[in-house]
Protein backbone atom coordinates (compact mmCIF):
# COMPACT_ATOMS: atom_id res chain seq x y z
CA UNK A 1 0.00 0.00 0.00
CA UNK A 2 1.48 3.15 -1.11
CA UNK A 3 0.81 6.16 1.45
CA UNK A 4 0.01 9.85 0.22
CA UNK A 5 -0.27 10.80 4.20
CA UNK A 6 1.08 8.72 6.99
CA UNK A 7 0.25 10.95 10.67
CA UNK A 8 1.60 9.02 13.86
CA UNK A 9 1.07 10.67 17.49
CA UNK A 10 0.54 14.54 15.78
CA UNK A 11 0.21 17.17 18.52
CA UNK A 12 -0.08 21.04 18.18
CA UNK A 13 -0.49 22.92 21.44
CA UNK A 14 -0.52 26.78 20.66
CA UNK A 15 0.64 29.41 22.74
CA UNK A 16 1.86 26.38 25.23
CA UNK A 17 -1.45 25.64 26.41
CA UNK A 18 -4.12 25.45 23.51
CA UNK A 19 -4.01 21.58 22.48
CA UNK A 20 -5.51 21.53 19.45
CA UNK A 21 -4.99 18.56 17.84
CA UNK A 22 -4.01 15.73 20.81
CA UNK A 23 -1.34 13.03 19.42
CA UNK A 24 -3.84 11.85 16.64
CA UNK A 25 -2.54 8.94 14.32
CA UNK A 26 -4.08 8.20 10.70
CA UNK A 27 -2.78 7.55 7.12
CA UNK A 28 -4.28 8.31 3.64
CA UNK A 29 -3.75 5.70 0.44
CA UNK A 30 -2.72 6.99 -2.75
CA UNK A 31 -5.71 7.95 -4.99
CA UNK A 32 -8.06 8.02 -2.04
CA UNK A 33 -10.55 10.65 -0.64
CA UNK A 34 -10.32 10.70 2.83
CA UNK A 35 -12.04 13.66 4.76
CA UNK A 36 -11.89 14.78 8.72
CA UNK A 37 -15.88 14.90 10.15
CA UNK A 38 -15.79 17.22 13.05
CA UNK A 39 -17.40 20.84 14.24
CA UNK A 40 -15.69 23.59 14.59
CA UNK A 41 -12.37 23.95 16.81
CA UNK A 42 -11.90 20.56 16.53
CA UNK A 43 -8.42 20.45 15.37
CA UNK A 44 -9.43 19.94 11.52
CA UNK A 45 -7.35 23.33 10.07
CA UNK A 46 -4.42 22.95 12.11
CA UNK A 47 -4.13 19.21 11.30
CA UNK A 48 -4.24 20.52 7.51
CA UNK A 49 -2.08 23.68 8.29
CA UNK A 50 0.55 21.13 9.92
CA UNK A 51 0.50 18.85 6.67
CA UNK A 52 0.65 21.85 4.61
CA UNK A 53 4.18 23.12 6.08
CA UNK A 54 2.02 26.60 6.42
CA UNK A 55 2.50 26.25 11.14
CA UNK A 56 4.95 23.72 12.83
CA UNK A 57 3.98 21.07 14.38
CA UNK A 58 4.45 20.63 18.51
CA UNK A 59 5.24 16.81 18.28
CA UNK A 60 4.71 13.53 16.96
CA UNK A 61 5.73 12.71 13.12
CA UNK A 62 3.74 13.60 9.98
CA UNK A 63 4.79 12.67 6.04
CA UNK A 64 3.43 13.85 2.75
CA UNK A 65 4.63 11.10 0.39
CA UNK A 66 7.38 10.14 2.18
CA UNK A 67 8.73 13.60 2.76
CA UNK A 68 8.41 14.70 6.96
CA UNK A 69 6.79 17.69 7.28
CA UNK A 70 8.94 19.84 9.33
CA UNK A 71 12.44 18.67 8.16
CA UNK A 72 11.08 18.90 3.98
CA UNK A 73 8.54 21.42 3.88
CA UNK A 74 9.91 22.52 0.15
CA UNK A 75 9.52 18.96 -1.77
CA UNK A 76 6.04 18.64 0.34
CA UNK A 77 5.20 22.10 -1.42
CA UNK A 78 5.68 21.07 -5.00
CA UNK A 79 3.31 18.26 -4.47
CA UNK A 80 0.85 19.79 -2.98
CA UNK A 81 -2.30 21.66 -3.45
CA UNK A 82 -4.18 23.52 -0.72
CA UNK A 83 -7.44 25.35 -0.42
CA UNK A 84 -8.07 27.13 2.66
CA UNK A 85 -11.26 27.69 4.66
CA UNK A 86 -11.53 31.02 3.87
CA UNK A 87 -11.37 31.76 -0.10
CA UNK A 88 -8.11 33.06 -0.41
CA UNK A 89 -8.33 34.93 -4.15
CA UNK A 90 -7.26 38.48 -5.09
CA UNK A 91 -10.40 40.28 -5.48
CA UNK A 92 -8.87 43.16 -7.11
CA UNK A 93 -7.38 40.50 -10.10
CA UNK A 94 -9.47 39.44 -12.92
CA UNK A 95 -10.06 35.12 -13.05
CA UNK A 96 -7.33 34.46 -15.18
CA UNK A 97 -4.85 36.97 -13.65
CA UNK A 98 -5.33 34.87 -10.48
CA UNK A 99 -4.17 32.06 -12.32
CA UNK A 100 -1.31 33.17 -14.43
CA UNK A 101 -0.12 34.35 -10.82
CA UNK A 102 -0.39 30.88 -9.59
CA UNK A 103 1.28 29.33 -12.44
CA UNK A 104 3.75 31.53 -12.68
CA UNK A 105 4.57 30.49 -8.74
CA UNK A 106 4.65 26.61 -9.66
CA UNK A 107 7.00 27.75 -12.45
CA UNK A 108 4.70 26.51 -15.05
CA UNK A 109 5.48 28.46 -18.73
CA UNK A 110 3.79 31.21 -20.44
CA UNK A 111 2.13 28.54 -23.16
CA UNK A 112 1.40 26.09 -20.51
CA UNK A 113 -0.12 28.40 -17.77
CA UNK A 114 -2.69 29.79 -20.73
CA UNK A 115 -3.27 25.90 -21.65
CA UNK A 116 -3.82 24.92 -17.96
CA UNK A 117 -6.02 27.93 -17.36
CA UNK A 118 -8.35 27.44 -19.72
CA UNK A 119 -8.78 23.45 -18.82
CA UNK A 120 -9.48 24.55 -15.89
CA UNK A 121 -11.86 27.69 -16.28
CA UNK A 122 -13.58 25.17 -18.97
CA UNK A 123 -14.12 21.94 -16.07
CA UNK A 124 -15.31 24.56 -13.40
CA UNK A 125 -17.28 26.36 -15.05
CA UNK A 126 -15.89 29.69 -15.18
CA UNK A 127 -14.68 30.49 -18.74
CA UNK A 128 -17.28 32.94 -18.86
CA UNK A 129 -16.52 34.87 -16.03
CA UNK A 130 -12.63 34.52 -16.73
CA UNK A 131 -11.80 37.86 -17.16
CA UNK A 132 -14.02 39.67 -14.61
CA UNK A 133 -12.65 40.65 -11.47
CA UNK A 134 -12.53 38.20 -8.80
CA UNK A 135 -14.57 40.91 -6.62
CA UNK A 136 -17.91 40.51 -9.14
CA UNK A 137 -18.07 36.45 -8.43
CA UNK A 138 -20.16 34.97 -6.05
CA UNK A 139 -19.15 33.18 -3.59
CA UNK A 140 -19.74 29.28 -5.21
CA UNK A 141 -17.35 31.16 -7.71
CA UNK A 142 -14.74 32.62 -5.70
CA UNK A 143 -14.35 28.87 -3.98
CA UNK A 144 -14.23 27.46 -7.47
CA UNK A 145 -11.52 29.76 -8.75
CA UNK A 146 -9.84 29.50 -5.60
CA UNK A 147 -9.80 25.63 -6.06
CA UNK A 148 -8.67 25.89 -9.91
CA UNK A 149 -5.52 28.40 -8.70
CA UNK A 150 -4.29 25.36 -6.28
CA UNK A 151 -4.62 22.57 -9.04
CA UNK A 152 -2.69 25.09 -11.79
CA UNK A 153 0.42 22.31 -11.07
CA UNK A 154 -1.63 19.03 -11.26
CA UNK A 155 -0.71 18.01 -7.54
CA UNK A 156 -0.80 14.79 -6.54
CA UNK A 157 -2.80 15.06 -3.42
CA UNK A 158 -5.19 18.45 -2.84
CA UNK A 159 -5.98 19.56 0.56
CA UNK A 160 -9.32 21.26 0.91
CA UNK A 161 -10.62 22.85 4.40
CA UNK A 162 -13.81 22.98 4.30
CA UNK A 163 -14.60 23.33 0.71
CA UNK A 164 -18.08 23.86 0.90
CA UNK A 165 -18.59 25.68 3.78
CA UNK A 166 -20.95 28.86 3.67
CA UNK A 167 -22.08 27.79 -0.36
CA UNK A 168 -25.61 27.46 -1.42
CA UNK A 169 -26.86 24.01 -1.79
CA UNK A 170 -26.15 24.13 -5.51
CA UNK A 171 -22.98 25.60 -5.73
CA UNK A 172 -22.11 23.10 -3.12
CA UNK A 173 -23.90 20.09 -4.97
CA UNK A 174 -21.75 21.45 -8.33
CA UNK A 175 -18.28 21.30 -6.16
CA UNK A 176 -19.07 17.55 -4.81
CA UNK A 177 -19.23 16.37 -8.34
CA UNK A 178 -16.21 18.31 -9.46
CA UNK A 179 -14.24 16.76 -6.16
CA UNK A 180 -15.42 13.32 -7.22
CA UNK A 181 -14.07 13.98 -10.95
CA UNK A 182 -11.00 15.22 -9.54
CA UNK A 183 -10.35 11.69 -7.39
CA UNK A 184 -11.60 10.04 -10.43
CA UNK A 185 -8.47 11.35 -12.33
CA UNK A 186 -6.33 10.10 -9.70
CA UNK A 187 -5.80 13.08 -7.52
CA UNK A 188 -5.54 12.13 -3.80
CA UNK A 189 -8.34 14.21 -1.52
CA UNK A 190 -7.62 15.23 2.03
CA UNK A 191 -11.11 17.16 3.26
CA UNK A 192 -12.58 18.10 6.01
CA UNK A 193 -16.26 19.13 6.91
CA UNK A 194 -18.65 20.00 9.65
CA UNK A 195 -21.35 17.93 7.11
CA UNK A 196 -22.16 14.63 7.41
CA UNK A 197 -23.77 14.33 3.86
CA UNK A 198 -20.67 15.67 2.55
CA UNK A 199 -18.69 12.95 4.22
CA UNK A 200 -21.16 10.59 3.70
CA UNK A 201 -20.94 11.69 0.16
CA UNK A 202 -17.19 12.60 -0.90
CA UNK A 203 -15.25 10.08 1.04
CA UNK A 204 -13.70 6.47 0.73
CA UNK A 205 -13.16 6.81 4.41
CA UNK A 206 -13.37 9.47 7.24
CA UNK A 207 -12.11 9.99 10.57
CA UNK A 208 -13.91 11.81 13.25
CA UNK A 209 -12.53 14.27 15.19
CA UNK A 210 -13.51 16.46 18.32
CA UNK A 211 -11.73 18.57 20.77
CA UNK A 212 -8.20 18.01 18.78
CA UNK A 213 -8.44 13.88 19.45
CA UNK A 214 -9.70 11.29 16.27
CA UNK A 215 -12.84 9.12 17.77
CA UNK A 216 -13.43 7.03 15.19
CA UNK A 217 -11.83 6.26 11.81
CA UNK A 218 -13.13 4.10 8.57
CA UNK A 219 -15.35 4.25 5.54
CA UNK A 220 -18.74 5.59 6.19
CA UNK A 221 -20.46 2.57 5.60
CA UNK A 222 -18.32 0.84 8.16
CA UNK A 223 -18.95 3.00 11.12
CA UNK A 224 -22.99 3.19 10.07
CA UNK A 225 -22.64 -0.72 10.51
CA UNK A 226 -21.37 -0.16 13.87
CA UNK A 227 -23.89 1.52 15.36
CA UNK A 228 -26.73 -0.61 14.05
CA UNK A 229 -27.34 -0.72 10.51
CA UNK A 230 -30.43 0.66 8.76
CA UNK A 231 -33.60 -0.95 9.36
CA UNK A 232 -35.92 -1.64 6.04
CA UNK A 233 -39.39 -2.27 6.98
CA UNK A 234 -41.45 -4.47 4.24
CA UNK A 235 -45.28 -4.87 4.16
CA UNK A 236 -46.14 -7.88 2.31
CA UNK A 237 -49.59 -7.49 0.32
CA UNK A 238 -52.29 -9.99 1.50
CA UNK A 239 -52.34 -12.21 -1.42
CA UNK A 240 -55.61 -13.99 -1.82
CA UNK A 241 -55.31 -17.17 -0.06
CA UNK A 242 -52.58 -16.83 2.70
CA UNK A 243 -50.51 -13.39 3.30
CA UNK A 244 -48.49 -15.78 5.89
CA UNK A 245 -47.04 -17.52 3.24
CA UNK A 246 -46.08 -15.20 1.22
CA UNK A 247 -44.91 -13.33 4.66
CA UNK A 248 -42.63 -16.86 5.73
CA UNK A 249 -41.56 -17.09 2.02
CA UNK A 250 -40.33 -13.69 2.24
CA UNK A 251 -38.51 -14.49 5.16
CA UNK A 252 -37.25 -17.31 3.97
CA UNK A 253 -36.38 -15.52 0.61
CA UNK A 254 -34.58 -12.82 2.28
CA UNK A 255 -32.66 -15.24 5.26
CA UNK A 256 -28.53 -15.31 4.30
CA UNK A 257 -28.50 -12.55 1.81
CA UNK A 258 -25.23 -10.92 2.56
CA UNK A 259 -25.56 -7.65 4.27
CA UNK A 260 -28.91 -8.47 6.12
CA UNK A 261 -28.01 -9.06 9.56
CA UNK A 262 -31.34 -9.68 11.26
CA UNK A 263 -34.88 -10.21 9.87
CA UNK A 264 -37.76 -9.76 12.36
CA UNK A 265 -41.35 -10.68 11.86
CA UNK A 266 -43.55 -7.38 13.36
CA UNK A 267 -46.70 -8.78 12.56
CA UNK A 268 -49.31 -10.92 10.33
CA UNK A 269 -47.45 -9.26 6.96
CA UNK A 270 -44.98 -6.81 8.31
CA UNK A 271 -41.38 -7.54 8.30
CA UNK A 272 -38.35 -5.76 9.97
CA UNK A 273 -34.94 -6.11 8.34
CA UNK A 274 -31.84 -4.61 9.88
CA UNK A 275 -29.15 -3.94 6.76
CA UNK A 276 -25.84 -2.81 6.52
CA UNK A 277 -25.41 -0.52 3.59
CA UNK A 278 -29.59 -0.70 3.08
CA UNK A 279 -30.08 1.97 0.42
CA UNK A 280 -27.84 -0.58 -1.85
CA UNK A 281 -29.41 -3.63 -1.08
CA UNK A 282 -33.22 -2.65 -1.64
CA UNK A 283 -32.80 -2.90 -5.31
CA UNK A 284 -32.18 -6.94 -4.62
CA UNK A 285 -34.64 -7.52 -2.37
CA UNK A 286 -37.58 -6.18 -4.91
CA UNK A 287 -36.09 -8.35 -7.50
CA UNK A 288 -35.89 -11.33 -5.74
CA UNK A 289 -39.49 -11.06 -3.61
CA UNK A 290 -40.84 -10.46 -7.46
CA UNK A 291 -39.01 -13.61 -8.43
CA UNK A 292 -41.18 -15.31 -5.76
CA UNK A 293 -44.23 -13.39 -6.26
CA UNK A 294 -44.12 -11.75 -3.20
CA UNK A 295 -46.31 -9.07 -3.22
CA UNK A 296 -44.88 -5.60 -1.25
CA UNK A 297 -47.74 -3.47 -0.52
CA UNK A 298 -45.55 -0.70 0.99
CA UNK A 299 -41.18 -0.55 1.98
CA UNK A 300 -40.11 1.91 4.41
CA UNK A 301 -36.40 2.90 4.85
CA UNK A 302 -34.70 3.97 7.86
CA UNK A 303 -31.02 5.12 7.59
CA UNK A 304 -28.62 5.10 10.38
CA UNK A 305 -26.54 8.14 9.62
CA UNK A 306 -23.34 9.40 10.62
CA UNK A 307 -25.34 11.79 12.70
CA UNK A 308 -25.62 8.43 14.76
CA UNK A 309 -22.24 7.65 14.87
CA UNK A 310 -21.23 11.28 15.70
CA UNK A 311 -23.04 11.20 18.54
CA UNK A 312 -22.28 8.03 19.62
CA UNK A 313 -18.32 8.86 19.62
CA UNK A 314 -18.66 11.96 21.14
CA UNK A 315 -21.54 12.39 22.92
CA UNK A 316 -22.90 15.27 21.86
CA UNK A 317 -24.66 15.96 18.39
CA UNK A 318 -22.65 18.04 15.30
CA UNK A 319 -24.21 21.56 15.17
CA UNK A 320 -22.99 23.17 11.95
CA UNK A 321 -21.94 26.61 13.77
CA UNK A 322 -21.52 29.17 10.56
CA UNK A 323 -19.25 31.69 11.67
CA UNK A 324 -19.37 32.29 15.24
CA UNK A 325 -20.43 35.47 16.02
CA UNK A 326 -18.54 37.39 18.93
CA UNK A 327 -21.77 38.83 20.92
CA UNK A 328 -22.73 39.06 24.55
CA UNK A 329 -25.54 36.59 23.21
CA UNK A 330 -22.52 33.74 23.20
CA UNK A 331 -22.58 33.98 27.16
CA UNK A 332 -25.62 32.55 27.46
CA UNK A 333 -25.43 30.04 24.52
CA UNK A 334 -24.76 26.59 25.57
CA UNK A 335 -21.26 26.10 25.04
CA UNK A 336 -19.50 22.34 24.08
CA UNK A 337 -17.14 21.34 26.61
CA UNK A 338 -13.73 22.32 25.57
CA UNK B 1 13.01 32.97 -7.65
CA UNK B 2 13.69 35.85 -10.50
CA UNK B 3 10.26 34.39 -12.01
CA UNK B 4 8.32 34.41 -8.63
CA UNK B 5 9.43 37.52 -7.77
CA UNK B 6 8.32 38.92 -11.27
CA UNK B 7 5.03 37.04 -11.11
CA UNK B 8 4.23 38.96 -7.40
CA UNK B 9 5.65 42.13 -8.45
CA UNK B 10 3.38 41.95 -11.47
CA UNK B 11 0.44 41.34 -9.04
CA UNK B 12 1.07 44.51 -6.39
CA UNK B 13 1.62 46.19 -9.50
CA UNK B 14 -1.58 45.97 -11.07
CA UNK B 15 -3.33 46.43 -7.44
CA UNK B 16 -1.37 49.41 -7.41
CA UNK B 17 -2.61 50.54 -10.89
CA UNK B 18 -6.25 49.53 -10.08
CA UNK B 19 -6.38 52.03 -6.96
CA UNK B 20 -4.03 55.20 -7.94
CA UNK B 21 -4.97 56.71 -5.33
CA UNK B 22 -2.96 55.38 -2.49
CA UNK B 23 -0.13 57.09 -4.61
CA UNK B 24 -1.76 60.60 -3.20
CA UNK B 25 -2.45 59.52 0.15
CA UNK B 26 1.39 59.74 1.34
CA UNK B 27 1.81 62.54 -1.32
CA UNK B 28 -0.50 65.09 1.00
CA UNK B 29 1.74 66.01 3.87
CA UNK B 30 4.77 66.64 2.06
CA UNK B 31 2.88 68.93 -0.27
CA UNK B 32 1.45 70.64 1.96
CA UNK B 33 5.18 70.88 3.85
CA UNK B 34 6.58 72.35 0.69
CA UNK B 35 3.77 74.81 -0.19
CA UNK B 36 3.29 76.15 3.81
CA UNK B 37 7.15 75.65 5.06
CA UNK B 38 8.78 76.62 1.93
CA UNK B 39 7.42 79.85 2.43
CA UNK B 40 7.26 79.83 6.26
CA UNK B 41 10.98 79.43 6.77
CA UNK B 42 12.16 81.18 3.63
CA UNK B 43 13.83 83.66 5.89
CA UNK B 44 16.43 80.49 7.52
CA UNK B 45 18.54 80.98 4.23
CA UNK B 46 19.70 84.48 5.42
CA UNK B 47 21.17 83.05 8.95
CA UNK B 48 25.02 82.89 8.48
CA UNK B 49 26.03 79.60 8.47
CA UNK B 50 23.24 78.24 6.36
CA UNK B 51 24.67 76.59 2.99
CA UNK B 52 22.01 77.82 0.64
CA UNK B 53 20.88 81.12 -0.46
CA UNK B 54 17.73 79.58 -0.97
CA UNK B 55 15.76 77.69 1.49
CA UNK B 56 13.62 75.91 -1.05
CA UNK B 57 17.10 74.85 -2.33
CA UNK B 58 17.88 73.22 1.22
CA UNK B 59 14.03 71.83 1.64
CA UNK B 60 13.32 69.90 -1.30
CA UNK B 61 16.06 67.48 -0.53
CA UNK B 62 14.15 66.76 3.23
CA UNK B 63 10.59 66.64 1.76
CA UNK B 64 11.70 64.00 -0.09
CA UNK B 65 13.03 61.92 2.04
CA UNK B 66 10.13 63.18 4.45
CA UNK B 67 7.72 61.43 0.81
CA UNK B 68 9.71 58.46 1.14
CA UNK B 69 9.53 57.76 4.52
CA UNK B 70 6.03 58.03 4.65
CA UNK B 71 5.39 56.26 1.93
CA UNK B 72 7.58 53.36 2.78
CA UNK B 73 5.95 53.08 6.31
CA UNK B 74 2.56 51.84 4.32
CA UNK B 75 4.31 49.02 2.65
CA UNK B 76 3.22 46.53 5.56
CA UNK B 77 -0.11 47.22 5.26
CA UNK B 78 -0.16 45.09 2.09
CA UNK B 79 1.14 42.04 3.80
CA UNK B 80 -1.11 42.41 6.60
CA UNK B 81 -4.27 42.84 3.67
CA UNK B 82 -2.61 39.48 2.75
CA UNK B 83 -2.26 37.92 5.98
CA UNK B 84 -6.31 38.43 6.88
CA UNK B 85 -6.96 37.40 3.95
CA UNK B 86 -5.34 34.56 4.04
CA UNK B 87 -3.61 35.37 0.23
CA UNK B 88 -0.54 35.18 2.36
CA UNK B 89 -1.08 31.29 2.95
CA UNK B 90 -1.34 30.69 -0.39
CA UNK B 91 2.19 32.31 -1.58
CA UNK B 92 3.51 30.48 1.43
CA UNK B 93 2.37 26.98 0.53
CA UNK B 94 3.74 27.32 -2.73
CA UNK B 95 7.32 26.44 -3.46
CA UNK B 96 8.59 29.59 -3.61
CA UNK B 97 11.41 31.51 -1.88
CA UNK B 98 9.93 33.72 0.93
CA UNK B 99 12.28 36.63 -0.39
CA UNK B 100 10.77 36.54 -3.61
CA UNK B 101 7.60 37.17 -1.42
CA UNK B 102 8.76 40.23 0.44
CA UNK B 103 10.80 41.81 -3.26
CA UNK B 104 8.06 41.53 -4.77
CA UNK B 105 6.48 43.86 -2.53
CA UNK B 106 9.58 46.16 -2.13
CA UNK B 107 9.87 46.70 -5.95
CA UNK B 108 6.45 48.04 -6.11
CA UNK B 109 6.71 50.66 -3.25
CA UNK B 110 9.97 51.29 -5.24
CA UNK B 111 7.94 52.10 -8.26
CA UNK B 112 5.42 53.95 -6.26
CA UNK B 113 8.44 56.24 -4.31
CA UNK B 114 9.69 57.06 -8.07
CA UNK B 115 6.18 58.24 -8.92
CA UNK B 116 5.98 60.62 -5.75
CA UNK B 117 9.37 61.56 -5.53
CA UNK B 118 8.80 63.01 -9.52
CA UNK B 119 5.69 64.64 -8.25
CA UNK B 120 7.42 66.37 -5.10
CA UNK B 121 10.57 67.20 -7.04
CA UNK B 122 8.50 69.05 -10.14
CA UNK B 123 6.36 70.94 -7.45
CA UNK B 124 9.09 71.73 -5.56
CA UNK B 125 10.76 73.37 -8.92
CA UNK B 126 8.08 75.11 -9.67
CA UNK B 127 8.17 76.63 -6.26
CA UNK B 128 11.63 77.93 -7.34
CA UNK B 129 13.78 75.19 -6.33
CA UNK B 130 17.15 74.32 -8.76
CA UNK B 131 18.80 71.43 -9.67
CA UNK B 132 22.43 72.42 -10.21
CA UNK B 133 23.57 68.83 -11.80
CA UNK B 134 20.97 68.84 -14.02
CA UNK B 135 18.90 66.21 -15.43
CA UNK B 136 21.16 63.27 -14.43
CA UNK B 137 21.25 64.72 -11.38
CA UNK B 138 17.60 64.65 -11.01
CA UNK B 139 17.88 60.89 -12.22
CA UNK B 140 20.42 60.23 -9.37
CA UNK B 141 18.08 61.75 -6.81
CA UNK B 142 14.71 59.15 -7.51
CA UNK B 143 17.26 56.29 -7.45
CA UNK B 144 18.82 57.18 -3.92
CA UNK B 145 14.92 57.87 -2.94
CA UNK B 146 13.75 54.61 -4.74
CA UNK B 147 16.76 52.62 -2.98
CA UNK B 148 16.40 54.23 0.31
CA UNK B 149 12.29 53.86 -0.01
CA UNK B 150 12.76 50.16 -0.69
CA UNK B 151 15.13 49.81 2.08
CA UNK B 152 12.68 51.19 4.75
CA UNK B 153 10.25 49.54 3.73
CA UNK B 154 11.37 46.34 4.74
CA UNK B 155 11.29 48.10 8.69
CA UNK B 156 7.64 48.57 8.09
CA UNK B 157 7.18 44.89 6.74
CA UNK B 158 8.53 43.75 9.97
CA UNK B 159 6.43 45.67 12.17
CA UNK B 160 3.29 44.57 10.08
CA UNK B 161 4.27 40.91 10.38
CA UNK B 162 5.26 40.98 13.89
CA UNK B 163 2.09 42.76 14.96
CA UNK B 164 -0.21 41.48 12.15
CA UNK B 165 -2.45 44.35 12.49
CA UNK B 166 -2.66 47.31 10.13
CA UNK B 167 -3.45 50.29 12.51
CA UNK B 168 -0.06 49.61 14.45
CA UNK B 169 1.57 49.58 11.16
CA UNK B 170 0.45 52.65 10.35
CA UNK B 171 0.31 54.29 13.81
CA UNK B 172 3.93 53.25 14.30
CA UNK B 173 4.97 54.94 10.46
CA UNK B 174 3.50 58.03 11.36
CA UNK B 175 4.77 58.34 15.48
CA UNK B 176 8.46 57.62 13.63
CA UNK B 177 8.25 59.98 11.00
CA UNK B 178 8.22 62.81 12.52
CA UNK B 179 10.77 62.56 15.12
CA UNK B 180 13.05 60.70 12.57
CA UNK B 181 12.85 63.82 10.07
CA UNK B 182 13.00 66.63 12.47
CA UNK B 183 16.22 65.17 13.92
CA UNK B 184 18.14 64.94 11.28
CA UNK B 185 19.24 67.37 8.31
CA UNK B 186 16.22 67.19 6.18
CA UNK B 187 14.95 71.03 7.80
CA UNK B 188 18.17 72.41 9.60
CA UNK B 189 21.95 71.97 9.05
CA UNK B 190 23.17 69.89 11.18
CA UNK B 191 25.72 72.50 12.22
CA UNK B 192 23.28 74.96 13.24
CA UNK B 193 21.37 72.45 15.69
CA UNK B 194 21.80 72.07 19.23
CA UNK B 195 24.87 69.88 19.58
CA UNK B 196 22.62 66.66 21.26
CA UNK B 197 20.42 67.17 17.70
CA UNK B 198 23.95 67.04 16.46
CA UNK B 199 24.85 63.92 17.88
CA UNK B 200 21.18 62.51 17.06
CA UNK B 201 21.27 64.09 13.46
CA UNK B 202 24.22 62.37 13.10
CA UNK B 203 23.24 58.66 13.83
CA UNK B 204 19.84 58.88 11.82
CA UNK B 205 20.33 57.31 8.33
CA UNK B 206 17.97 59.58 7.35
CA UNK B 207 20.15 62.43 7.08
CA UNK B 208 22.76 60.84 5.45
CA UNK B 209 20.06 59.87 2.57
CA UNK B 210 18.61 64.04 2.63
CA UNK B 211 22.80 64.82 2.82
CA UNK B 212 23.32 62.77 -0.42
CA UNK B 213 20.14 64.06 -2.19
CA UNK B 214 20.25 67.73 -1.45
CA UNK B 215 23.95 67.82 -2.60
CA UNK B 216 22.84 66.98 -6.11
CA UNK B 217 20.62 70.02 -5.94
CA UNK B 218 22.96 72.71 -4.52
CA UNK B 219 26.84 71.74 -5.88
CA UNK B 220 27.46 71.75 -9.36
CA UNK B 221 28.95 68.45 -9.79
CA UNK B 222 28.39 65.10 -8.38
CA UNK B 223 29.81 65.30 -4.53
CA UNK B 224 30.56 61.28 -4.90
CA UNK B 225 31.68 61.12 -1.18
CA UNK B 226 27.99 61.92 -0.15
CA UNK B 227 26.16 59.94 -2.31
CA UNK B 228 28.29 56.69 -1.46
CA UNK B 229 27.68 57.95 2.12
CA UNK B 230 23.91 57.50 1.32
CA UNK B 231 24.19 54.23 -0.53
CA UNK B 232 26.34 53.11 2.17
CA UNK B 233 23.39 53.76 4.81
CA UNK B 234 20.83 52.12 2.01
CA UNK B 235 23.05 49.09 1.83
CA UNK B 236 23.05 48.72 5.59
CA UNK B 237 19.57 49.54 6.09
CA UNK B 238 18.46 46.72 3.55
CA UNK B 239 20.33 44.83 5.11
CA UNK B 240 18.60 44.79 8.28
CA UNK B 241 15.38 45.31 7.30
CA UNK B 242 15.30 42.70 4.57
CA UNK B 243 16.65 39.99 6.32
CA UNK B 244 14.68 40.96 9.54
CA UNK B 245 11.41 41.00 7.42
CA UNK B 246 12.63 37.45 6.08
CA UNK B 247 13.26 36.35 9.50
CA UNK B 248 9.60 37.07 10.59
CA UNK B 249 8.12 35.91 7.74
CA UNK B 250 9.37 32.11 7.57
CA UNK B 251 7.51 32.24 12.00
CA UNK B 252 4.80 33.53 10.71
CA UNK B 253 1.81 31.18 11.88
CA UNK B 254 4.22 29.33 13.90
N1 LIG C 1 -3.45 30.55 15.78
C1 LIG C 1 -4.07 30.03 16.86
N2 LIG C 1 -3.68 30.38 18.10
C2 LIG C 1 -4.28 29.85 19.18
N3 LIG C 1 -5.28 28.96 19.14
C3 LIG C 1 -5.72 28.55 17.94
C4 LIG C 1 -5.13 29.06 16.74
N4 LIG C 1 -5.76 28.49 15.70
C5 LIG C 1 -6.69 27.66 16.22
N5 LIG C 1 -6.67 27.69 17.57
C6 LIG C 1 -7.52 26.89 18.49
O1 LIG C 1 -7.27 25.54 18.22
C7 LIG C 1 -8.48 24.79 18.24
C8 LIG C 1 -8.68 24.08 16.92
O2 LIG C 1 -8.92 25.04 15.92
P1 LIG C 1 -9.04 24.67 14.39
O3 LIG C 1 -7.93 23.78 14.00
O4 LIG C 1 -9.18 25.93 13.65
O5 LIG C 1 -10.40 23.85 14.37
P2 LIG C 1 -11.40 23.56 13.16
O6 LIG C 1 -10.69 23.85 11.88
O7 LIG C 1 -11.74 22.12 13.31
O8 LIG C 1 -12.59 24.43 13.36
C9 LIG C 1 -9.57 25.77 18.59
O9 LIG C 1 -9.80 25.70 19.97
C10 LIG C 1 -9.00 27.10 18.22
O10 LIG C 1 -9.53 28.12 19.00
MG1 LIG D 1 -11.29 25.12 10.44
Amino acid sequence: MNEAVKVEHLTKIYNHSIKAVDDISFYLKEGEAFGFLGPNGAGKTTTIKMLTTLISKTSGQAYVYGNEISSNSIAIRKLIGYTAQDIEVDEDLTGRENMILSSRLYHLSAAKARQRGNELFEILGLTEAADRSAGTYSGGMRKRLDIATALVHDPKIIFLDEPTTGLDPQSRFALWDYIKGLNQKGTTIFLTTQYMEEADNLCERLAIIDNGKIVAEGTPEHLKEEIGGDTITLEIKDSSNSGVTSRDNAVKTLTGLPNIKDIKVLDNNRLSLNAANGSYIIPEIVSLLQEQNIVLGRLEFANSSLDDVFLKYTGHELRVEEQKKKSNVMHHGRKRRS
Amino acid sequence: MITETYALFGRAMKKLLRSPVTIFFSLFMPLVWITLFGQLFSKFAEMPGFPTKSYMDFFTAGVVVMTVLTSAFQSGLSIVLDMDSGFLDKLLVAPINRLSILMGRLLTDGVRIIIQASIIIAVALLMGAHIKTGFLGYLMMIIIAACFGIAWAGLSNIIAIATKNSEVTMMAGMLLTFPILFMSSALMPINLQPKWMETVAKANPASYIVDGIRSLMVSATFDWALIAKAFIVIIVVALFSISGSIIMLRRVNH
